[in-house]
């Protein structure tokens, strides 16, 4: 390809131009804004640190989300620093899932399951919340912040399932026919992690009495009766209870409640109980 | 037409013919001494070789950048202007191709998290690519220079043995080379999961055996063997890419490869002096040569993302993005300026090879 003298020089002037433009722009602005031309850094990260000391947490976020879709050489920081931002900022469904990301790459990271935790225990998540904990001791026993905010979070479950049987009972006693009370007390009763709360006995009459007062065409009330079967160990009322709230929840297209569903059938199969970990 | 060597004792032809003086060439652009470096920073334990260890060593870590990295990715634009006539021969790659990848640049900045994020795959995906081609170039050079003429075969051979560390590289789950192609369900199923670890697994053992059984395949062939050297610099590359992990070998490679990169082109910038008759010496050329090269670097990654700062943009996806594409940028200029087939490049390998004795 030939090109001629004129050519070549007015492309070579536009390049350079341009270059010497962004070069004059960039120490322009640096020094204007910053007094100073551009620092030596190896990453962004002091750009992060000096937004969030201006306090502008939305900019911390936005800017660690594109990090995070962009700097794949650092995925596991970026994830991270977005996942901090997003729970500083008490956006903690979108913490969750960046601590999610970051899990998929690094299961293993204490610190990471100790903060996904706290944020799932900031949602009421708190049986998940538990479990990574549980998780997070694992890998690291000795760790006695684990161990306390394990303890706490324990502790805080109880409280609220004493509070809140507490709450259905005296619910119930006013309304004694209420599908939905009798149901959540059975459930609770049956499926609560921790064994001290766990009263299947009760929850099957709680159950049963849910069911009677027009309960039996609702998947979810038939589901707790089974679920309250199988925690007293009567797993073939429990598999035929859990199979027609099954059916009924394929009949009624709610694709979530059946998967749940089939879970919870398949642990009878295998004569398990349900335990709630949500 | 040089002519070939035609019985060097041995011990000459394995130490082959250096540029300058064969300590710096073994060290600097065989890789010797990163391969040094390395080894210290392994045994001591204290300078962790991970980001956080960089972490702390930031004032250090930051100018060794910039004189090595930056300098390297600049030098290969001051030289391809300073070579004389490369806008008549190289039109495209001088005139048109600097606006064209600004603009690239500029239109990933605008969409940061979709274009901006495959700008990033393929930097990273091309950069073990570059420095496998480097090795290919460098260990073929110092053969051509030391008077070893490798064979058709051989130099096929030779480039998919240069190549293994970037089928190593390319394969993560993520974001790069395979993880930025395939989609992640699939490269997460177990199966596929485990055949990737077991190709990881045997590149690894690839990458530091094939050379060796290259260099005895030369060794018997009628060119007789390759220099040291040029075993060396393939397999200081592997080392980066298999000894060390993923992201450490893009920080510590990039810093040794700069050094590899930054020396041979001041060799070759002296040699395309001298050439042109210069009245000044090597000093004074290397100097110039490197002392504008790390300019023009601290120009290109320091104050060009402040450009788009000032426009607007951030500075995370400024700064990100402005890496990347003078790296591509760096890529494909390489890939014109070092052809050793014609031009000064071949005259200055071929220059003063030993007459046979």
């Amino acid at each position: 390809m030939q090109v001629s003298q004129r050519t070549r020089t007015a492309a070579l002037a536009a390049s350079a131009g341009l270059l010497i433009a962004g070069f004059g722009l960039g120490a322009w602005q640096s020094l204007s804004v910053d007094g100073r031309l551009p620092r030596l850094a190896l990453s962004y990260n002091w750009w992060m640190k000096e937004l969030a000391a201006k306090g502008d947490l939305e900019r911390v976020i936005e800017q660690r989300r594109i990090a995070a879709a962009i700097d794949h050489n650092s995925s596991v920081p970026a994830l991270q620093g977005l996942a901090a931002a997003l729970q500083q900022a008490g956006r903690s469904e979108e913490a969750i899932e960046a601590f999610e990301r970051v899990l998929a790459l690094i299961p293993n990271s204490v610190d990471t399951l100790n903060n996904y935790a706290a944020a799932l225990s900031g949602l009421g998540r708190h049986s998940a919340a538990i479990a990574h904990l549980e998780r997070a001791l694992e890998l690291e026993p000795d760790s006695e912040l684990l161990r306390e905010n394990l303890e706490v979070l324990v502790r805080h479950r109880r409280e609220l399932a004493h509070t809140r049987l507490a709450q259905l009972r005296a619910a119930l006693e006013e309304s004694p026919g209420s599908v939905p009370i009798a149901n959540e007390l059975a459930w609770i009763l049956a499926t609560h992690p921790d064994a001290d709360i766990r009263q299947p006995d009760e929850a099957i009459g709680f159950a049963m009495t849910a069911t009677q007062t027009g309960g039996d065409r609702d998947a979810s009330v038939l589901d707790t009766l089974a679920c309250s079967y199988a925690a007293v160990g009567r797993f073939a009322e429990a598999l035929a209870t859990g199979r027609a709230a099954l059916a009924l929840a394929i009949r009624g297209n709610d694709a979530d409640l059946t998967a749940e569903l089939r879970s919870h059938v398949a642990r009878f199969e295998r004569g398990l109980p349900v335990i709630d970990s949500g | 037409m040089s002519q070939v060597p035609a019985a060097r004792p041995l011990t000459s032809s394995l130490a082959g013919r250096s540029f300058v003086h064969p300590v710096v060439d073994y060290l600097l652009v065989g890789g010797g001494l990163s391969l040094i470096v390395i080894a210290v920073i392994a045994v001591r334990g204290s300078f962790q070789l991970s980001f956080s260890g960089f972490g702390e060593n930031v004032s250090l870590m930051a100018p060794l950048i910039l004189l090595t990295n930056s300098a390297h990715f600049a030098s290969s634009t001051v030289r391809l202007y300073t070579k004389p006539g490369a806008t008549q021969e190289m039109p495209g790659l001088t005139l048109l191709f600097p606006i064209v990848a600004l603009a690239l640049l500029t239109l990933c900045i605008f969409e940061p998290e979709s274009l901006g994020g495959h700008l990033q795959s393929l930097q990273m995906t091309w950069s073990p690519f570059h420095y496998a081609a480097q090795a290919y170039g460098l260990s073929v050079m110092y053969s051509m220079h030391s008077g070893c003429r490798l064979g058709t075969v051989d130099k096929k051979l030779l480039r998919w043995v240069c190549l293994l560390p970037f089928f190593l590289a390319i394969i993560q789950p993520t974001g790069t080379g395979i993880g930025w192609l395939l989609p992640a369900s699939f490269l997460n199923e177990p199966d596929v999961t485990r055949a990737l670890l077991a190709t990881r697994q045997i590149i690894s053992i690839l990458i530091f055996a094939t050379p060796l059984l290259l260099f005895a395949k030369v060794w018997r062939s009628a060119s007789g063997p390759m220099p040291l050297i040029s075993l060396l610099v393939i397999v200081t590359n592997g080392v980066w890419w298999a000894a060390l992990t993923y992201r450490d070998a893009f920080v510590w490679a990039t810093v040794f490869h700069g050094v590899q990169y930054l020396a041979i082109v001041c060799i070759f910038h002296v040699r395309d002096q001298r050439a042109a008759n210069s009245p000044h010496g090597a000093l004074y050329h290397v100097l110039r040569f490197y002392g504008i090269s790390a300019l023009l670097g601290y120009g290109l990654f320091n104050l060009l993302p402040y450009a788009y700062v000032f426009a607007g943009f951030g500075f995370v996806e400024s700064m990100l993005l402005v890496v990347a594409a003078i790296n591509i940028h760096h890529f494909v200029v390489d890939a014109f300026i070092w052809r050793l087939s014609r031009g000064s490049n071949r005259l200055i390998v071929d220059a003063a090879v030993p007459l046979p004795g």
